[in-house]
C-alpha cells in the first residue's frame, strides 16, 4: 500500500527516487538526447519557453492528477478551458481584470463540482457524465464565440497587453506561469500528504470499498477532487488566453489530451489511487521537452504528433503494471 | 449475465434496457411535429436524415462490439480520417480504392487491438496513443492538404451519392453493416463469447475463451468498418480533409451509450445503438427544421445523454463499481 507506515518514515529524497525512477531515467535519457541534438535547446531564452509551457499545461495536469487519483476521467476539461477563457475575455472587456479573475476561478469550480455531482448523485460512470457536459458545454462556447469567431482582449494589465503580461519576467526568468504552476504544485504535493482529505484520496481511487468501510465519504472527495480539476481548468484557460490576447472556440482541444498523455507518462495511474505532484509534473515535463527538441530541430507537426503517439505507447508498455480496462471502471 | 437472458427474451427491441431511448425517440418525434408541422415527416427529410448519420452509424456499430468487450476506442476520428484519404487517393478505381481503405482501417485496428488485447494495456490510453500515430501517419500520407481527384470512378461516386430504389446507397451500408453486427454479436458463439469477456474477463478465461483473440477481433472488427465508413466519408463529396474526422469518436460514443451499451462491459445490443443514432440524427434534424442552429443541438444531446443515462442507472439498480 501506498501508505504503509514505514515508507513514511524514508526521507523524501530516497523516497522520490523509489517513487518516480523510470520517470526520471525517462526524463534524464531525454533532456541528454535533446541536448546533443541541437544546440538551440540549452539556449536560455530556449529554457524559459519551454518551461513556460510546462507551467500552462501542468496546471491542467495537476487538476487531472487529483481527478485520475480517485479513479475518474474527466472528457470535458477543453472545453471547460474554453468556456472559462471565454467568458473571462468577455468579463474583463466588461467589468475588468481582477473581478473577471474571480469570476472566472468560480466558474471554473463550479463546472468541476457540476462534474463532480453528476458523477456521484447520479452514479453515472465519469467517462459518460463528463462526455454529456463536454457536449453541453461544446455547444455554449460556440454559441460565446459567435460559431467559429473569437473574441479579442480589449483591456491591458499594469500598462502592459496580456501577452507581454504572460511574458513578463521576475528576476530575469520567472514568469506567470512559473510563478503559479510552481505555487500549485507545492500548495497540492502538502494537501496530498499532510491533509487527511488529501491522503484519503489515495483510498478512494485504489480501494473505494476499504474507504467505504473506514469511514471515508468517497462520493465528497471525489467532487472535491473534480472540483480541484475545474479550478485548474480555469486557471490554465486564463494563462492561455493571456499568452493568445483573445478568446476561440478551439483553444482547449487537444489541451486535455496532451494533459491525460503527461500524466500518464508520468506514472500517475488512471485506474486511481497512484500518483503525486512530482510524477505529473516529470510526465508534462517528458512531453514538452520532446515536443520543444522536435520543434527545434524543425520537424513537422504530423512528425511530432507520430513521435508523441510512440512515445506514450512505449512508456504504457514499459509500465507493465497497467490493466485491463476492466479493472479501472467509473 | 442476467441482462444478457431478459435481452433475449425481449427478442427484437432488446427488452428493458432500450425504453429509454425509445421513449426519447418518440418524446422528441412528437416534439419535433408539433412544432414544425408536418416537413418532418416527408420522404425526403427523412432521407436526409438517414444520409447524415450513416457514416457515424456505420462505425457505431462496430464500436458496440469493443464497448460489449468492456473496451473503448478513441482513434476512431482519426482513423476514419486515414481511410478517407486513401481513398481519396485511389479514387481513380473502386475497388482499389475500398481494398486499400479497408485494408488499412483493418492494421489500424489490429494496432489497437494488439496493444489492448495482446499486451493487455489500458484501452482508453492506448488510442489516445494510437490516435496521436493516425494523426501523424494521415497528415504525413496526405501533406495536410485536402484530398480529392478529378475523376473519380463511377461506382464509389454510386456508393456515396448514387441511390437504390430511392433509397441512398450510404443508407443501405448502414443497414448492411447494421444487419451483420447484430448478427455477429447476438446469432454467432463469438458474440456470446464477446459478452463473456466484457462481463468478467477472468471467468471468460478460465472456461477456456482466449480473451485477446476476441478483443482483437472486436478492434479488427472496428476497423473493417472504420474502412467503410471511411469510403463512404469520401464518396459523399468526392473530396476530404485529413482532419474531417475530428470529434467522431465522441459523436459515436454518444449514440452507443445513449443505445443503452455499458460503458464497462458486457451489456449492450447493436439495435439499441441503431436507436441512438438515429436519435442523435432526429435530434440534429429536428433542430434544423425547428429553427435552432447546431449549437443548442449539442446543448441538448449533453442533456439527453445525462438523462437517459440517469433513467439506465434508475432501472438497473445502479452502476457496480
Amino acid at each position: 500500500m501506498k501508505f504503509a507506515p514505514d515508507k513514511l518514515k524514508t526521507n523524501p529524497v530516497t523516497r522520490f527516487f523509489r517513487d518516480n525512477n523510470s520517470a526520471f531515467i525517462l526524463i534524464l535519457v531525454i533532456a541528454a538526447a535533446c541536448i546533443s541534438a541541437s544546440p538551440k535547446f540549452t539556449r536560455v531564452g530556449n529554457i524559459i519557453n519551454l518551461t513556460q509551457s510546462i507551467g500552462t499545461y501542468g496546471i491542467l495536469a495537476i487538476g487531472l492528477t487529483f481527478i485520475f487519483l480517485v479513479g475518474g476521467i474527466d472528457l470535458s476539461l477543453a472545453y471547460q478551458v474554453a468556456l472559462d477563457g471565454t467568458l473571462f475575455v468577455i468579463m474583463c472587456n466588461s467589468i475588468g481584470f481582477f473581478p473577471a479573475f474571480l469570476i472566472t476561478l468560480a466558474i471554473g469550480s463550479a463546472l468541476g463540482y457540476l462534474n463532480g455531482t453528476i458523477i456521484t448523485r447520479l452514479k453515472i460512470p465519469s467517462l459518460i457524465g463528463t462526455l454529456a457536459v463536454m457536449t453541453g458545454l461544446k455547444g455554449l462556447v460556440l454559441i460565446l464565440n459567435h460559431d467559429s469567431g473569437g473574441i479579442p482582449v480589449e483591456i491591458s494589465l499594469f500598462g502592459k497587453t496580456f501577452s507581454k503580461f504572460y511574458n513578463l519576467k521576475l528576476f530575469g526568468f520567472l514568469t506567470p506561469s512559473h510563478i503559479v504552476c510552481l505555487v500549485f504544485l507545492v500548495a497540492f504535493a502538502l494537501f496530498l500528504r499532510y491533509k487527511r482529505s488529501g491522503v484519503n484520496m489515495y483510498v478512494v481511487g485504489g480501494n473505494p470499498e476499504a474507504g467505504l468501510f473506514s469511514g471515508i465519504n468517497n462520493d465528497r472527495l471525489t467532487r472535491i477532487a473534480f472540483t480541484i480539476g475545474g479550478f485548474c481548468a480555469s486557471v490554465c484557460s486564463m494563462l492561455v488566453v493571456m499568452r493568445m490576447n483573445t478568446s476561440t472556440y478551439n483553444m482547449g482541444d487537444n489541451l486535455d489530451i496532451i494533459a491525460i498523455c503527461s500524466v500518464v507518462v508520468g506514472g500517475v495511474k488512471m485506474q486511481g489511487g497512484k500518483g503525486n505532484m512530482a510524477m505529473c509534473i516529470m510526465g508534462v515535463a517528458i512531453i514538452q521537452i520532446i515536443n520543444n527538441v522536435m520543434t527545434k530541430l524543425g520537424m513537422r507537426t504530423a512528425m511530432q504528433a507520430l513521435i508523441t503517439g510512440i512515445v506514450v505507447i512505449l512508456v504504457l508498455i514499459l509500465d507493465k503494471s497497467s490493466s485491463h480496462i476492466k479493472n479501472q471502471k467509473g | 449475465m442476467k441482462e444478457r437472458n431478459s435481452s433475449r427474451r425481449g427478442q427484437w427491441f432488446a427488452g428493458k434496457e432500450n425504453l429509454g431511448v425509445i421513449a426519447m425517440v418518440i418524446v422528441f418525434v412528437v416534439i419535433v411535429v408539433s412544432f414544425s408541422g408536418a416537413k418532418f415527416f416527408t420522404a425526403k427529410n427523412i432521407t436526409n436524415l438517414l444520409r447524415s448519420v450513416s457514416v457515424v452509424g456505420i462505425m457505431s456499430c462496430a464500436v458496440t462490439l469493443v464497448m460489449v468487450s468492456g473496451n473503448i476506442d478513441l482513434s476512431l476520428g482519426w482513423m476514419i480520417g486515414f481511410c478517407a484519404v486513401i481513398t481519396g487517393q485511389h479514387s481513380g478505381n473502386f475497388g482499389e480504392a475500398l481494398l486499400f481503405a479497408v485494408l488499412a482501417g483493418t492494421a489500424c485496428g489490429a494496432l489497437n487491438g494488439f496493444l489492448v488485447g495482446v499486451l493487455r494495456l489500458n484501452a482508453f490510453i492506448a488510442t489516445l496513443g494510437t490516435m496521436y500515430i493516425f494523426k501523424g501517419v494521415t497528415t504525413l500520407y496526405s501533406d495536410g492538404r485536402f484530398v480529392t481527384k478529378l475523376d473519380p470512378s463511377s461506382v464509389l461516386e454510386f456508393v456515396g451519392q448514387g441511390q437504390i430504389l430511392n433509397i441512398p446507397t450510404p443508407i443501405l451500408v448502414f443497414l448492411l453493416f447494421a444487419v451483420v453486427f447484430w448478427f455477429l454479436l447476438k446469432k454467432t458463439s463469438f458474440g456470446t463469447k464477446v459478452y463473456a469477456v466484457g462481463a468478467n474477463s477472468v471467468s471468460a478465461h478460465f472456461s477456456g475463451i482466449r480473451c485477446w483473440l476476441i478483443v482483437l477481433a472486436v478492434y479488427m472488427l472496428t476497423g473493417l468498418a472504420t474502412g467503410m465508413a471511411g469510403t463512404v466519408l469520401y464518396a459523399k463529396v468526392m473530396s476530404v480533409q485529413p482532419y474531417s474526422g475530428v470529434g467522431l469518436e465522441f459523436d459515436v460514443l454518444t449514440a452507443v451509450v445513449l443505445g443503452g451499451t455499458s460503458v464497462t462491459g458486457g451489456k449492450g445490443n447493436v439495435l439499441g445503438t441503431i436507436l441512438g443514432v438515429l436519435f442523435v440524427g432526429i435530434l440534429s434534424n429536428g433542430f434544423t427544421l425547428i429553427g435552432l442552429g447546431s449549437n443548442a443541438t449539442y446543448i441538448t444531446q449533453g442533456f439527453i445523454l445525462l438523462a437517459a443515462m440517469w433513467m439506465d442507472v434508475k432501472s438497473s439498480g445502479g452502476f457496480k463499481s
